[in-house]
């Protein structure tokens, strides 16, 4: 047996036995996720929530928008935001130190003056310029912070140090909520009485094409654009089967940025957000975890499959490749931070698996693919390829993932049905045959990319280090 | 390799077979649509008519065209009429309320009700439940008394809150017995479905202020609270030191809403050695409880290196008396740039 | 009398409608917020019936919008869930003139609106 045919081989049985881990775990996902969702649905029949808008008893929520440049909507989406369903509620944005007129507009518009305000220091930040409130009385719950620039972390620790009420939801002012979205995110906190809930999950789906008027969705539309509706297709799948999954077995890991609540108390206690990091809102999950797992406090990190916030979503390939070159270097970061918790049976559920998951399938799985291409086309170049063993290997792996697809929309039809029309449902599946070939491998591409950018900059940050610096990126 | 190519095989298959059945069920939904349209005008239309119809003589009958009856043998149709008879009756009051109900015995929904409720499956009884409260039925009644202990959550949830739609606060005797917990949210249901009904001089809130049960106790505090029940004071005072951090959190809120000056001394002494949460919730008390004579005991616990705590403190002190603000405010250094600050907000917030 | 109701739970909706068409008033039905105020701009009318929790604009909304428009002169009269006193009040000080609780009773409705149509004549 020469060389080479033992590398051809070790590639090829390495990559099957990957592919075949790979593919059990999104079976045991969807399977897993469809009794949880059941559970969730007809629970939320019997809500009403109604009551929970205006019940002093609701808990307090302290909902923190940072803003940065946004001054061509923000007088809009600040407005949106007021109009949320939810009576036990401050609204604290924070305008973190834009360079247009966001906060003039702000001022003009809402009637702020500049009140006197003990910013209580708990997380250190950049300075708090003032702290701005409403002479109007329907404009009470709103209160504006003016800092200096710091990034998105900072102002959101800002947020922190001012929030006053018992939980913190985190958005961005561009989103558009549901109505409803708080009543519906703040109710798990009310539903546990042996654990502690740290933090709730929302869904993110996407707004491309979406009628949208004045900062409220009126109608939801499929996209038209390839890459939005591939997204839309994806936010399905990681949404819909797997946060759900994740969620039942209290392993979740990421709550979006876009979209989240958290536990004031232990988010201040665990640190706040990092702002050394790229990946802030998977960070401090991770965290509050960490820091409930190591003080062996019962805690649950919760999820809410209901459509309740909407974003625009990249529909260029350059947006969409640095928003996954930055979200693979945060995933990145976080796991090295806490590379400790890694098969470490101290952290239960969160070390032994969710980690684990999130090292093998998150981070390696474009590295594996991307040098199995490589090592694919180097042997055929060689003329040792295997071609019949490599077919079927890319038969089994692309027909499973169209089969995850196709479930995720299945689920996504049986329960909330965002899209109605046959013509939809059909371009969806479309979508999700076709986005193998150019979704995926563009994905793929730019996760290596993040990695590259990663190991590029750790050398530069490393000698800072060395000298006693600490290393801060911008974004 | 056969293998391999097996299962790709059998996962196209997999994913023809879902997105088939997608299709098919959304071009029935589709095809029903005129039909559904047709069924949801006729509920409506009945429905109407018993809420405006002009007499309310218990036995009076609704003219009911055979078409109607003949329909009430279809699932989802007799779901779509009791579901819009459900949200009248929820919506509606007075004599109007009463033709919702007629029409709903009348109709024989009930029998499907009691169906529901013996079903084997959790969801359907919980919205038999939920049903037979609406409708004010006062059948089956042992069977819901005993889910109110049930395993499933959502089941005796909704057993409860049937039994208080029922019985209003006399139904409240299932705390006696229930050995599950009660969540925050289902406390806040309860209460809810309280308001709802008549408020009479109700017993026994100082059996369970006693309770085993964690959570009833804590319901039991808020009940005390909600209804202004002073003559519990001693009662719920006791959990002011109570080894319970939640229950003790919970008496101290009591206090604040009864605004029970009684408390004062008691509240002061404990404050030292609370921890910092209910520290907060004492400090809001004070609010409302202290005067003037308790203020150099307030300044004196100023002394905290908790800035929230020291915030509510003095916008206590600000409460009982603007003035002494002023003068606290001289007390202290300039150097003293955080207390200083705390007391400009707190300045700005009772002025405004 | 012209008035507008908006509300987004059709049946209740059509209840009131019908209760104030018998009294012989001219009735406009709107199933969300956003659909009333182009109503309310569109035909003025002499009085307004909301909802609260609405898809796209809160009653409150309504109640601001108007109140501060150059048409504040139409009277409001508020629906609201039991127990949501909080939100009532905070009607009130925007503007509102009634509210009604639900669980209503549609005759009591029909009064309150007569002292309306009785105020205006």
């Amino acid at each position: 047996m020469s060389w080479q045919s033992i590398l051809g081989d070790l590639l090829s049985y390495g990559l099957l036995a990957y592919s075949v881990i790979l593919v059990s775990f999104y079976i045991f996902i969807a399977l897993y996720s469809i009794g949880e969702l059941r559970t969730y649905i007809y629970k939320n029949k019997f809500t009403d929530y109604r009551i929970l808008a205006s019940t002093e008893q609701a808990p307090g929520i302290s909902m923190l928008a940072p803003a940065y440049n946004e001054g061509a909507n923000i007088v809009e989406n600040v407005r949106s935001l007021l109009s949320i369903h939810y009576a036990n509620l401050e609204l604290i944005i924070i305008n973190d130190g834009s360079k247009d007129d966001s906060l003039a507009k702000l001022i003009e518009v809402y009637d702020l003056y500049k009140v006197d305000y003990f910013v209580n220091q708990q997380i250190a930040t950049k300075a708090v310029r003032g702290v701005y409130k409403s002479r109007k009385a329907i404009y009470r719950k709103l209160i504006v912070v003016d800092k200096e620039n710091g990034g998105k972390a900072d102002a959101l620790n800002v947020g922190l140090n001012i929030a006053q009420k018992d939980y913190l939801v985190c958005i961005d002012v561009d989103c558009v909520l549901v109505q409803d979205a708080l009543l519906k995110l703040a109710k798990p906190f009310l539903e546990y009485n042996k654990k502690k809930v740290i933090a709730t999950g929302g869904v993110v789906r996407i707004a491309n094409d979406c009628e949208i008027k004045n900062g409220k969705l009126i109608k939801v539309n499929l996209p038209s654009g390839f890459l939005p509706l591939a997204q839309t297709l994806e936010y399905i799948r990681s949404f819909l089967l797997g946060r759900m999954a994740w969620s039942r077995l209290n392993g979740l890991l990421l709550i979006s940025g876009a979209f989240g609540a958290f536990d004031r108390d232990i988010a201040i206690k665990a640190g706040g957000y990092d702002h050394n990091t790229v990946g802030e809102d998977m960070e401090l999950v991770v965290r509050m975890r960490r820091y409930m797992e190591e003080r062996n406090l019962p805690y649950v990190v919760s999820f809410i499959p209901d459509p309740l916030c909407w974003t625009e979503a990249p529909s260029t390939f350059k947006i969409l490749g640095r928003q996954r070159n930055r979200w693979t270097r945060g995933t990145i970061e976080t796991l090295k931070i806490h590379k400790k918790m890694f098969f470490n049976r101290k952290y239960h559920i969160l070390g032994m698996i969710s980690y684990p998951y999130w090292f093998f399938f998150e981070f390696l799985s474009p590295i594996i693919e991307f040098f199995g291409f490589i090592g694919f086309v180097i042997f055929s170049l060689l003329g040792l390829t295997d071609y019949k063993f490599f077919v079927s290997l890319f038969a089994l792996v692309f027909s499973f993932g169209f089969l995850y697809s196709s479930f995720a929309i299945f689920m996504e039809v049986l329960t909330y049905n965002q899209y109605k029309r046959r013509r939809d449902i059909l371009r969806l599946v479309l979508t999700a045959f076709g986005e193998a070939f150019i979704f995926h491998p563009f994905i793929v591409w730019s996760a290596i990319k993040g990695n590259i950018d990663l190991l590029r900059n750790k050398s530069a940050w490393g000698e800072m280090t060395r000298i006693g610096l600490g290393g801060k990126k911008k974004k | 390799m056969k293998y391999l190519a097996f299962f790709a095989f059998a996962f196209f298959i997999i994913s023809f077979l879902l997105i088939s059945y997608v299709m098919i069920r959304l071009t029935i939904r589709h095809s029903r649509r005129v039909k559904l349209m047709k069924w949801k005008k006729m509920c409506d239309l009945l429905v109407r008519t018993a809420i405006l119809a002009e007499t309310h003589q218990i036995n009076d009958e609704f003219k009911l065209t055979p078409r109607v009856k003949m329909m009430l043998s279809n699932g989802y149709f007799r779901r779509l009429l009791t579901d819009k008879l459900l949200v009248a009756k929820k919506n509606i009051l007075g004599h109007s309320a009463d033709g919702v109900t007629r029409l709903y015995l009348q109709l024989g929904l009930e029998k499907y009700a009691v169906a529901k409720l013996r079903s084997r499956y959790w969801n359907l009884k919980a919205s038999a439940m939920q049903e037979i409260g609406l409708m004010g039925l006062t059948i089956q009644l042992p069977q819901i008394y005993r889910y109110t202990n049930n395993k499933k959550e959502l089941v005796r949830d909704e057993a409860q809150l049937t039994i208080i739609k029922l019985f209003g606060f006399d139904g409240l005797r299932f705390l006696d017995i229930i050995s599950y917990q009660l969540t925050g949210w289902q406390q806040i249901r309860l209460l809810h479905e309280l308001s709802l009904v008549e408020s009479e001089n109700f017993s026994a809130i100082d059996k369970w202020l006693q309770s085993e049960n964690k959570s009833v106790v804590i319901f039991a505090i808020k009940l005390a609270a909600t209804y202004r029940r002073f003559e519990l004071y001693n009662d719920v005072a006791l959990h002011l030191e109570n080894i319970d951090e939640e229950i003790r959190l919970e008496a101290i809120t009591c206090m604040k809403k009864w605004e029970a000056a009684d408390a004062k001394e008691l509240l002061m002494n404990l404050f030292p050695q609370e921890i910092p949460k209910n520290q907060l919730a004492i400090a809001t008390a004070f609010q409302t409880i202290c005067t003037n004579v308790d203020i150099p005991k307030l300044i004196s616990f100023l002394d905290t290196e908790n800035n929230r705590l020291k915030y509510l403190l003095i916008k206590a002190i600000a409460c009982i008396d603007v003035e002494t603000i002023k003068v606290l405010k001289n007390s202290f250094s300039p150097a003293e740039t955080d207390v200083l600050m705390i007391i400009n907000q707190v300045e700005g917030e009772i002025i405004k | 009398m012209k008035i507008v109701i908006a509300e987004d739970d059709e049946l209740i909706r059509k209840t009131i409608q019908l209760r104030l068409l018998k009294d012989g008033h001219e009735v406009v039905c709107c199933e969300n917020g956003l659909v009333a105020l182009e109503q309310i701009e569109k035909i003025r009318p002499q009085l307004i019936i909301s909802d609260i929790m609405m898809p796209y604009v809160t009653g409150l909304e309504i109640v601001g919008t108007v109140k501060q428009s150059y048409t504040p002169e139409i009277p409001i009269i508020i629906l609201s869930g039991m127990g949501q006193e909080e939100i009532v009040l905070e009607a009130f000080q925007l503007g509102a003139d009634d509210f009604i609780t639900k669980p209503f009773s549609p005759n009591e409705l029909s009064l309150r609106v007569k002292r309306f149509s009785q105020r205006q004549k």
